[in-house]
């Protein structure tokens, strides 16, 4: 037997006579008709919450989202995720405090995720395959980067990023970290590779005012901590700590920031406090199982499945939940993601309270 | 070939439900329809009847599985009795509303308590009002070809209906039925096509919560079908007399074209009614004899035909409405309510408990009737006072 | 595609615009019920919730039809179904009876017996929400020990123990009982898919928070019910031939039972009569030591009994 198409659409039917009503009591229609939706009044939003790894990292790396697209595979999506906000994941992998590990919200339940070293794997990921994040518009502004700390490679790093035309001058680059003359040159072939020009030599830093748009240093001392702004409105001035590395190639970032804005014309603003980020009281532990943390990771294998023991907390990893556990039907699953129906979702909640990272939230409706 | 055969009422029944080819039947023991369905699953087993037989623990589970085979589109059938057909009571008003074209067989048995197994019919009476047709039966051989005629009006109005013979006088008392010819059954009673089947690939809704916006007018459409059903059943009836040569109407007179005085029965009694007017007109009296046949839906217009202008009518009733008249008696006076003049029209109450009818009780009622003067509301006969 | 908890069939035979209350467990069920079906289904739905949540007379919720009948006739019109579809040449189609706990462990307990004995060869799904919700909270024998209900106030709540309806079942030696909950939906599933496969009659019990009816906010009925299989008040089984016990899931952490109760207002008087909850315990306790025994019988061991924390 030929199957009829059959069109579930939301029409209603009219009872005006008799003969709009079938002889015996069957339906006609379908219950699409009623939009259940102007029965809630709360509504479910996705919306993207920070994690406190993230919070607590000096460059904010979305690590997150890193991890999701390093299990999701795709893993060189992962590690231009990273190269975001971390110029240098494998010194990172080697140096940094790793603070997100201390905050990670899976040390509470089992032990924290080894994110240095998924940061360190999925990065080296962009080393091998010459990956390096999206640039921001080009401004057509050139900007000098001069001394040999990492806070200046950073800030070369980011100025790049941020559009500009960056030329570092550093004759001895990354003095001072110990690092092997294989790692100097692996990361700075990796700067000059991506596009910055860079000149082995040092230079005062007023110098170059005239040839450069903006000059960013740490051979001068700062006037605003927050802004790395100096006396001298074309230089910003950064330095190193040396108490964490992430920090330190912070500063670069925050200072190119600095100059980023500069360049546009705008105001130049400190960074705001992150918003809170999820806790471990909002994480729906029984999704998950406990497993045993892999603190180094060599292969894929290793990195999948640490990688899979991230909460990904008020990140979206397309686990499924409030699209399965929806009585109503009104969550549909598109593109791995999930699609609320307001004109039929009722606001029972479920979906909320199912989610096991927070990234769905309740609202109250207007009115 | 058609063939004769000496059949029980109830093994006629029986026949019948092979005859019309039934696909399900679904059936609970109960004196005296058992005979009914043990034939039938006999039939069945032998594998000359394509059917499943569900042997299901109660009688409203019976009507229930006829319901649900019904609603799938298959041709369903079931039999009971008295205390079956109590229990069943909610599903007959299902299988109405439904609109399903189930089929039953209704051996008329006294309800209890006290105990009793033999014929009255308060049983198919009590269910009056549920939507489902009603064809009274007077011999075996009725009992076989209203199974037929039942389906061929049930699958065109959309109602249920049921037919309803008296337990032993019937049921278990032999009589030659002709058992017609299966193509030329096959060609009055075409295979079932239903209309609003539950099957996969449509997917419909049936019977949901229907709201006082749209509840009246569904039972608006039933009454409609049962009013339908009367010009169905007088087209069918003709067909079928062309076909298989027996004459049914939805009465049946006998004698009735000079007689002043009729005497009104249904079922088996009717036969005993007969063979009395028979011997009465030999004597002379202007008697007549109308049988009920069909009693849902009720035959008006037949019955002002047939009693306007008598002198006085007789209404004989094996059953009774407790605090009110024998219920055809109290039907059939509401239907001459407009009929002018008014005929004078008395209430016996008869036979209950399957107490005999005989051919004195009714010359007795037939004298009482010619000399009543007064009305009155109810007339017991053959009661020990 | 990429879904990471679950592996669900994404079509749906569940329609929006249903009617069903918010957070209603019960059309979880079916709509997962559905999804493990597939739409060569015909489903028979006495009085209950889903006589409501299918919308009115003119409109349908599914994508697969439906036969309403009377409360105490789920099996035996879902077996007519199957014996009309049959004898019409449709012969694979699944018929489902989907009924309440009233519909299945009170008023349709007659015909369910009689289905089973028979051996129909149906599916009867009972959506279990522990009382008359439909008619507004009354208590049937499905309501648990201690529950308050409008005919079981707080001040002499429920007195028995629930009926033990899979142990009923069981006695008819039907081929498959599987208990399951949507909080589960891959235990759910891969029953339902495994049901599909055996021919006779085959039962669902299928434990369905009811916000409402639970005095519970309607967020919390998929953790309601994830709370009962961890506190074993609703254990995730399957019984085969009405012999062979399989426990499918055991929490490997103990959890409270006060977790599970106090999420719901309809136990909120029991926390004044801690002796109640010492009895629900003890109830608790002796099912599950049964339940062991039993399946120790049918495997030989315990240690086949998956022991996750996330379960699916």
């Amino acid at each position: 037997m030929a199957k009829e198409p059959i069109e579930f659409t939301d029409k209603v039917v009219k009872v005006e006579s008799l003969n709009d009503l079938p002889e015996v009591p069957v339906s006609q229609r379908f219950t699409l008709v009623n939009k259940t939706g102007s029965w809630r009044n709360v509504r479910p939003v996705l919306e993207e919450q920070n994690a406190p790894c993230q919070n607590a990292c000096p460059l904010k790396v979305w690590v997150q989202s890193f991890i999701d697209l390093l299990t999701r595979g795709k893993p060189e999506e992962g590690a231009i995720e990273i190269l975001r906000n971390n110029p240098f994941p494998l010194l990172t992998r080697k140096l940094c405090k790793a603070k997100c590990e201390i905050a990670c919200n899976r040390k509470k339940y089992d032990a924290p995720v080894s994110i240095r070293e998924l940061e360190g794997f999925t990065g080296n990921i962009a080393y091998e395959k010459g990956l390096f994040p999206k640039r921001e518009e080009s401004l057509g502004k050139k900007v000098a980067v001069v001394g040999n700390s990492e806070t200046m490679m950073s800030a070369a790093y980011f100025a790049y990023m941020y559009g500009m035309d960056v030329t570092l001058y550093a004759s001895k680059p990354f003095d001072g970290l110990g690092l092997s003359d294989d790692e100097v040159k692996r990361e700075v072939d990796r700067l000059k590779k991506w596009g910055i020009k860079v000149i082995e030599e040092d230079k005062d830093p007023d110098t170059l005012k005239s040839e450069f748009d903006a000059v960013i240093t740490d051979k001068k001392d700062v006037e605003n901590k927050l802004t790395f702004q100096t006396q001298d409105e074309k230089i910003f001035a950064a330095k190193p700590e040396r108490k964490d590395i992430s920090r330190d190639f912070y500063f670069g970032k925050r200072a190119a920031k600095s100059v980023w804005q500069y360049l546009k014309g705008e105001e130049i603003t400190k960074d705001a406090p992150p918003p809170r980020a999820v806790s471990f009281n909002n994480i729906v532990t029984d999704y998950f199982e406990p497993e045993d943390r892999i603190d180094t990771i060599n292969t894929m294998e290793e990195a999948i499945a640490e990688g899979n023991r991230c909460f990904s907390c008020g990140h979206c990893n397309s686990c499924g939940n409030c699209y399965v556990f929806c009585p109503d039907a009104a969550i549909s699953w598109v593109d791995d993601f999930p699609v609320v129906d307001y004109d039929y979702c009722k606001g029972c909640g479920i979906c909320v309270n199912e989610c096991p990272r927070s990234v769905l939230i309740l609202v109250p409706e207007r009115g | 070939m058609s063939f004769k055969k000496v059949l029980t009422g109830n093994h006629a029944v029986s026949y019948g439900a092979t005859s019309a080819r039934v696909q399900v039947i679904s059936a609970y023991p109960i004196t005296p329809q058992t005979t009914i369905v043990e034939l039938l699953s006999e039939i069945v087993a032998e594998g000359k009847l394509d059917a499943i037989f569900v042997n299901v623990e109660s009688e409203h589970s019976a009507m229930s599985a006829c319901i649900g085979a019904s609603a799938a589109g298959a041709r369903a059938f079931t039999a009971t009795s008295a205390q079956g057909l109590a229990l069943m009571h909610e599903m007959l008003h299902w299988a109405a509303g439904a609109r399903l074209p189930i089929v039953m067989a209704n051996v008329n048995r006294a309800m209890a308590p006290p105990w009793s197994i033999w014929t009255e019919q308060n049983d198919s009476l009590s269910q009056r009002d549920t939507g489902w047709m009603q064809f009274y039966v007077e011999s075996n051989q009725e009992a076989y070809d209203y199974v037929i005629i039942a389906y061929k009006v049930a699958e065109q109005v959309l109602l249920p209906a049921m037919l309803v013979l008296d337990a032993f006088v019937l049921s278990h008392t032999s009589e030659p039925v002709e058992i017609y010819d299966q193509e030329k059954v096959d060609e009055f009673l075409p295979p079932y096509e239903p209309k609003f089947a539950i099957e996969p690939g449509k997917p419909i809704s049936y019977g949901a919560l229907s709201k006082p916006d749209t509840y009246m007018e569904f039972r608006y459409k039933m009454q409609k079908a049962m009013e339908k059903a009367v010009d169905v059943m007088e087209k069918e009836m003709n067909l079928f007399n062309e076909m298989f040569g027996r004459n049914y109407g939805l009465v049946e007179p006998y004698m009735m074209d000079d007689a002043d005085y009729v005497i009104v029965t249904s079922g088996a009694m009717t036969s005993t009614a007969r063979a009395a007017v028979h011997e009465m007109r030999e004597e002379g009296k202007k008697v007549g004899l109308l049988k009920m046949k069909t009693f849902r839906p009720f035959p008006f217009k037949k019955v002002r035909e047939m009693l306007k202008g008598r002198k006085k009518v007789a209404v004989l009733d094996r059953n009774i409405s407790f605090g009110h008249h024998g219920i055809f008696y109290e039907e059939i006076k509401s239907a001459m309510y407009p009929v002018e003049p008014k005929v004078p029209l008395y209430g016996y109450i008869l036979g209950l408990g399957g107490r005999d009818v005989t051919v004195k009780d009714i010359k007795e009622i037939y004298e009482d009737l010619v000399k009543r003067e007064e009305m009155e509301e109810i007339i017991w006969k053959g009661v020990k006072l | 595609m990429i879904m990471r908890n679950w592996q669900v069939p994404l079509e749906e035979n569940l329609l929006e615009g249903h009617v069903a209350c918010q957070g209603c467990l019960g059309a979880l069920a079916m709509r997962l019920m559905l999804k493990g079906l597939g739409d060569n289904v015909a489903v028979a739905i006495p009085a209950c919730c889903w006589t409501i949540i299918s919308g009115d007379v003119l409109y349908h919720a599914l994508k697969v039809p439906v036969f309403h009948t009377a409360f105490e006739t789920a099996a035996i019109a879902a077996t007519g179904i199957k014996a009309g579809l049959t004898m019409r040449g449709k012969k694979d189609t699944t018929v489902l009876a989907w009924a309440g706990d009233g519909g299945t462990f009170d008023i349709g307990l007659q015909a369910i017996s009689g289905a089973a004995e028979r051996n129909e060869d149906i599916i009867y799904a009972v959506y279990d929400n522990e009382a008359y919700m439909n008619t507004g909270i009354q208590r049937s024998s499905a309501t648990p020990y201690g529950a308050w209900t409008t005919t079981t106030p707080a001040k002499r709540p429920e007195d028995k123990p629930k009926k033990d309806i899979i142990e009923i079942l069981a006695a008819h030696r039907v081929p498959y009982i599987a208990t399951v909950t949507p909080a589960y939906p891959e235990d759910f599933l891969r029953k339902v898919k495994k049901a599909k496969e055996i021919k006779g009659f085959r039962f669902f019990h299928i434990f369905s928070p009811c916000p409402p009816g639970w005095k519970m906010p309607s967020d919390y009925s998929v953790q309601a019910a994830r709370l009962a299989v961890q506190t074993k008040v609703f254990p995730l089984l399957e019984i085969e031939n009405g012999e062979k016990y399989t426990i499918n899931y055991e929490y490997p952490k103990e959890v409270p039972l006060e977790d599970y109760l106090k999420l719901q207002g309809r136990f909120k008087h029991l926390f004044k009569t801690p002796e109640k909850i010492e009895v629900i315990k003890e109830q608790i306790k002796k099912r599950w030591e049964y339940l062991v025994m039993r399946h120790k019988l049918t495997h030989g061991t315990t240690d086949n009994i998956v022991r996750k924390v996330f379960y699916k």
